[in-house]
């Protein structure tokens, strides 16, 4: 009897050492506590016609290069990395990544397979006159999962009795890079500050009978108006946005979450985020299944 | 009635000292863009004022690097100031800013300075028109690393 009560409390005590070692910090990687703010990545693209193959068009264009590196230069300057557009281009190639579905083209292949949060699109365009060349450059930064805008600048070269385009890009990048770079700091204190976009798509699954207007849960009120009010409490500075409601699905075009977790400090993400969903939906009775695809949160009602 | 006129006299004399004291005076904006020879510099044309040569040109010389880190330079790739929120920093890091404009730490940012007004006299003082060359890349990674601003990203 005795025996048998010292193999259990044993068991016991390994059981609970073993549950706490599972999600303690590995002393490998205990960084004592410091936390290092997820950066966001930002890829540099070619703008490219509907139509041409990006990958052609890279190939055969030096300038186009030319002005990709002069972009990625400025980001180094400022001691940021960006994701390599041509060795994400490589990696799909070798990987058989591009499909033949024409819904998607090879660029939102790419940007999709690279995991980037930001890209940046440079057009390049060279205009040849009596008076000289001039290369003109159209720089736009988009946020990947939101298509939020985040910069946007011409630059011009000037003109020039040159056929050097390569050296007319990169004077088209420098007249705008330090200008293009400021205006997206800018935008990101302003996500430092008031949180990061995430847009939640809510359906439902095909075998349900339920509805957004069914009546859940102890409240008994309609399931839309729940995951409003959830929603006001949970967005980052209630600050949400419904892109609109149907009797089938529910979407919320730009829900801000912030970058730290208020209570550790810890980095936070749409990860998190969506198991905050998950439980409320399991709370108030409903079986849920959660997707998170970069900054967008699918949440399927079973 | 002599003492009536004596509290006279000693308010006047409060309220005179009490005009004397200290204020925070707005700096000129007087502070124009004259070229870019490398990437990370700029050129400035800037206006001083001053009780001497000496203070106008020290004056100048701050407004330039005012201008450049709280206000922005129009049509320039510092159109938007280094630092968003001026009020926010200056409380933030007192320190680092008496040492930057009291102490002249400013100084190590500045390429070149050459007066290219004579000294001219304006009402209370005297006014001088300073050539200032900033290298502001290595000005923001000075930010940077006394934490004034955040580095590029989040």
């Amino acid at each position: 009897m005795k025996k048998n009560r010292l193999i259990i409390i044993t068991a016991l005590a390994m059981l609970n050492s073993w549950s706490f070692s599972i999600f303690a910090q590995n002393s490998a990687t205990n960084s004592g506590g410091q936390v290092q703010t997820v950066q966001p990545k930002i890829m540099v693209i070619p703008y490219t016609k509907e139509g041409e193959d990006i990958r052609t068009i890279l190939e055969a264009d030096v300038n186009r290069r030319i002005a990709i590196t002069k972009i990625k230069e400025a980001f180094d300057s400022k001691g940021f990395t960006t994701v390599d557009f041509t060795a994400k281009l490589k990696a799909a190639k070798d990987n058989n990544v591009f499909t033949s579905d024409n819904q998607t083209d090879i660029k939102t292949q790419v940007i999709q397979m690279s995991g980037a949060d930001i890209y940046v699109q440079a057009e390049v365009n060279v205009q040849k006159g009596q008076s000289g060349t001039s290369v003109t450059l159209i720089l736009t930064a988009y946020e990947a999962s939101t298509g939020n805008s985040l910069s946007n600048k011409i630059g011009e070269s000037g003109k020039f009795f040159t056929d050097d385009i390569g050296k007319l890009a990169s004077k088209a990048v420098e007249s705008v890079a330090e200008d293009f770079l400021n205006v997206m700091q800018t935008k990101f204190t302003d996500i430092v500050n008031n949180g990061k976009s995430v847009i939640i798509d809510i359906s439902f699954d095909a075998g349900t009978d339920k509805k957004m207007s069914s009546e859940i849960g102890s409240s008994g009120l309609p399931l839309s108006d729940q995951l409003e009010e959830w929603m006001g409490k949970n967005a980052y500075k209630n600050n949400y946005h419904i892109q609109g409601t149907t009797d089938l699905k529910m979407i919320f075009d730009d829900v801000r979450i912030p970058l730290k977790d208020q209570a550790t400090g810890n980095n936070y993400n749409p990860n998190k985020f969506a198991l905050e969903i998950f439980k409320f939906l399991k709370s108030i009775g409903l079986e849920v299944k959660k997707d998170v695809k970069l900054s967008t949160i699918y949440i399927t009602i079973k | 009635m002599k003492n009536i006129l004596k509290s006279i006299l000693g308010l006047i004399v409060i309220l005179g000292l009490h005009n004397c004291s200290p204020k925070l005076q707005p700096y000129s904006a007087e502070v124009n863009f004259l070229y870019k020879e490398a990437q990370g510099t700029i050129a400035v044309k800037s206006t001083g004022y001053g009780k001497n040569q000496t203070d106008a040109v020290s004056d100048a010389q701050k407004n330039a690097f005012k201008v450049i880190l709280f206000k922005g330079l129009p049509g320039t790739e510092l159109n938007v100031p280094l630092i968003e929120n001026e009020n926010e920093a200056k409380s933030k890091k007192a320190e680092y800013f008496k040492k930057f404009f009291d102490e002249g730490n400013y100084k190590t940012f500045m390429m070149s300075s050459t007066e290219s007004s004579n000294l001219i006299k304006v009402k209370g003082g005297k006014k001088i028109s300073v050539d200032v060359k900033i290298n502001y890349n290595s000005l923001r990674k000075d930010l940077e690393q006394n934490q004034v601003i955040r580095k590029f990203g989040f």
